[in-house]
């Protein structure tokens, strides 16, 4: 074996040693991102700052969507603009808390939820 | 004895005649054992079920779909209890009071009145211990009750009739049969109907029994008081038939005999519990044994909520697991997600219920033209269920749901809404009662608050018939604790 011969095989190596790890980067890098790219994108809505206080987007829409359906009026600006004003200065969680102490309840297909709660997810199933 | 071996015609006397072999004849029975006096007690039927027999109780219903008349109760010694389940808990103290947001409500005494004699009613049902609500000694052991927030509902404690083998509960003619036959003073007659209550011609005093036998023997019987022990179906069948001193029916001069007819609304399924972390005590959803007796736990709204939101009793039961849909589980996620709570070990319960009817004078039993074996006319029901009796143990069960959130224990899926949903899962507790109704005014209820049929001085109506209003409990404790203090005032009169 000549050391040419040996040189040959050191360059091959290298190359695929660098396709190897331009391979497992791409891969790792699209394990990474794949939530984010295949994740559901909504449209812009004038109440973003709100929805984006909601644990899980695509159960809100469902339980909005059946809040909506229980056919009672609702007023979707009106309805942002005091969530706006009860959750500036509370947690999400404090204000579903006050809601019960006070006995402000809905219902969505049923479920009896804290109006606070309720309400987010009417807008988000009107947000879409 | 057997009455169809009496001699046509004859008349028999006697100081106490008691119609009805039932958990009510029988309990008054017992307790006037002892007393020096003779008493009769007239069963229709005899030891054992019998075709012909049961067939007297055939009916018509109409309205909100009933369990016909003939299979709503059973016709010989031991009476319903042949079919009970044993399920007992106490009248609730709120249960007792006129509450001005409910007609027609208001015993005429306090549950203070009846007290004393629940300790007996227990023995005689062989429930153990008269436990209940103050069942934390036995129940520690087993598992916490679901935590709830301070509010309407809590947990409560049904007790059970003593376990025979795998038979539940206390059978009361098989029971007390030879305790019967021990009374020197009582002649127990099966296979006696009784086909009328004869009142004296000014119709201030009961003169006499007819009794008719199946085999076609007709005598009378001469007491000087009578109780009628029928049940809430049969006694205003009995009064209203026996028409011929009093056109409209004994004791019915103001047309409430029939009326006010009410059972316990037993839909299996109205609602989904969740519970965030699946761990639920063992006796939500089984009968447990313990310290002596059977126990199981309900969710029941207190006096203090009832009165202030004016909500009927109820008694909600944790029933059979059950998994969660697509938005049952959007739903769960998002809530328990708000509260920052892990409901990964989650579970899913139906829950079924015993609900309290309100008292609605139109819900009533009448007499058809038709007439059975023994000439007496048949009845007719009229049943009904309004939307506000739905619509009443919704919000008890919403608040539940209330609780649960506030306590992050778990949640609340109503499963109805609308009538037609309700009545798809109506089901009936066999709880037959209010249909002669006890009230101290003559012109709103048939018996006064010692059981007598106001204007007859010698004639007494027992059991849950007389409940005014009626509860969620199962009535028959109530009704033997009711007929325990009946026994005690009639030891005042037969003396």
């Amino acid at each position: 074996m000549s050391v040419a011969g040996k040189a040959q095989i050191g360059r091959r190596r290298l190359l695929e040693g660098l396709v190897a790890a331009a391979g497992i980067a791409v891969t790792a890098a699209a394990a990474f991102e794949a939530p984010r790219f295949f994740a559901p994108r909504y449209a812009p809505s004038a109440f973003d700052d709100l929805l984006a206080k909601l644990p899980d987007r695509q159960s809100a829409i469902r339980i909005g969507a059946a809040f909506l359906a229980g056919g009672k009026s609702f007023d979707a600006n009106g309805t942002a603009t005091a969530l706006r004003r009860r959750l500036a200065a509370t947690s999400l969680a404090t204000a579903m808390n006050n809601d019960l102490r006070e006995s402000r309840m809905v219902e969505a297909h049923g479920w009896v939820l804290p109006e606070t709660l309720g309400d987010l997810c009417a807008l988000a199933a009107k947000a879409g | 004895m057997d009455a169809r071996s009496v001699p046509a015609g004859s008349t028999i006397e006697t100081d106490l005649a008691i119609i009805g072999g039932g958990p009510a004849g029988i309990s008054l029975a017992l307790a006037l054992a002892g007393q020096p006096i003779r008493m009769l007690l007239l069963e229709s039927g005899g030891m054992h079920f019998d075709a012909a027999t049961q067939r007297l109780y055939e009916g018509a219903e109409t309205g909100v779909r009933y369990i016909p008349l003939e299979a709503t109760r059973l016709r010989y010694l031991g009476g319903c209890s042949n079919h009970w389940g044993g399920w007992c808990r106490p009248l609730d103290p709120v249960d007792f009071e006129k509450r001005e947001w409910w007609p027609y409500s208001g015993w005429p005494f306090a549950r203070s009145a009846i007290e004393p004699y629940y300790a007996r009613a227990q023995a005689l049902v062989e429930a153990g211990p008269f436990v209940y609500d103050n069942s934390r000694k036995w129940t520690d052991a087993l598992g916490a009750p679901v935590r709830l927030e301070a509010g309407g509902l809590y947990t409560t404690w049904f007790q059970f009739s003593k376990q025979r083998g795998s038979v539940l509960p206390t059978h009361f003619g098989e029971r007390y049969a030879d305790e019967l036959k021990r009374i020197d003073a009582l002649d127990v007659f099966l296979n006696a109907n009784v086909t009328g209550l004869r009142l004296a011609s000014n119709g201030s005093q009961l003169d006499r029994l007819d009794v008719a036998t199946l085999a076609g023997n007709r005598f009378a019987v001469k007491p000087k008081f009578a109780v009628v022990a029928t049940g809430g179906i049969e006694t205003p069948r009995l009064l209203l038939a026996s028409s011929d001193v009093m056109p409209h029916g004994v004791g019915n001069a103001n047309d409430l005999v029939g009326r006010f007819f009410a059972d316990h609304p037993i839909p299996g399924q109205t609602a989904t519990l969740v519970i965030f972390d699946g761990r639920i005590a063992p006796y939500y959803q089984l009968i447990q044994s313990a310290q002596g007796t059977n126990f199981r736990a309900a969710f029941a709204p207190g006096d203090a909520f009832r009165r202030a939101r004016g909500v009927p009793g109820a008694l909600a039961t944790v029933e059979g697991e059950v998994q969660l849909d697509g938005i049952g589980q959007a739903a769960l996620a998002e809530t328990a997600g708000a509260f920052g709570i892990d409901a990964s070990s989650m579970r899913a319960f139906t829950l079924g219920c015993g609900m309290e009817l309100a008292p609605d004078p139109e819900r009533r039993l009448t007499l058809a033209g038709e007439k059975d074996a023994l000439g007496m006319p048949r009845l007719k029901l009229d049943m009904r269920v309004s939307d506000e009796d739905f619509a009443h143990y919704r919000n008890t069960l919403k608040e539940l749901g209330r609780q649960l959130l506030a306590a992050r224990t778990g949640m609340i899926r109503l499963l109805h809404r609308s009538r037609a949903e309700w009545l798809s899962v109506l089901d009936w507790g066999n709880h037959h009662m209010g249909t002669t109704r006890m009230h101290d005014d003559p012109r709103q209820g048939v018996v006064d608050a010692n059981l007598k049929v106001h204007g007859v001085g010698n004639l007494y109506i027992a059991g849950s018939a007389a409940f005014p209003t009626y509860g969620a409990s199962n009535p028959t404790l109530n009704l033997i604790a009711l007929v325990l203090r009946l026994a005690d005032h009639l030891k005042g009169r037969l003396r």
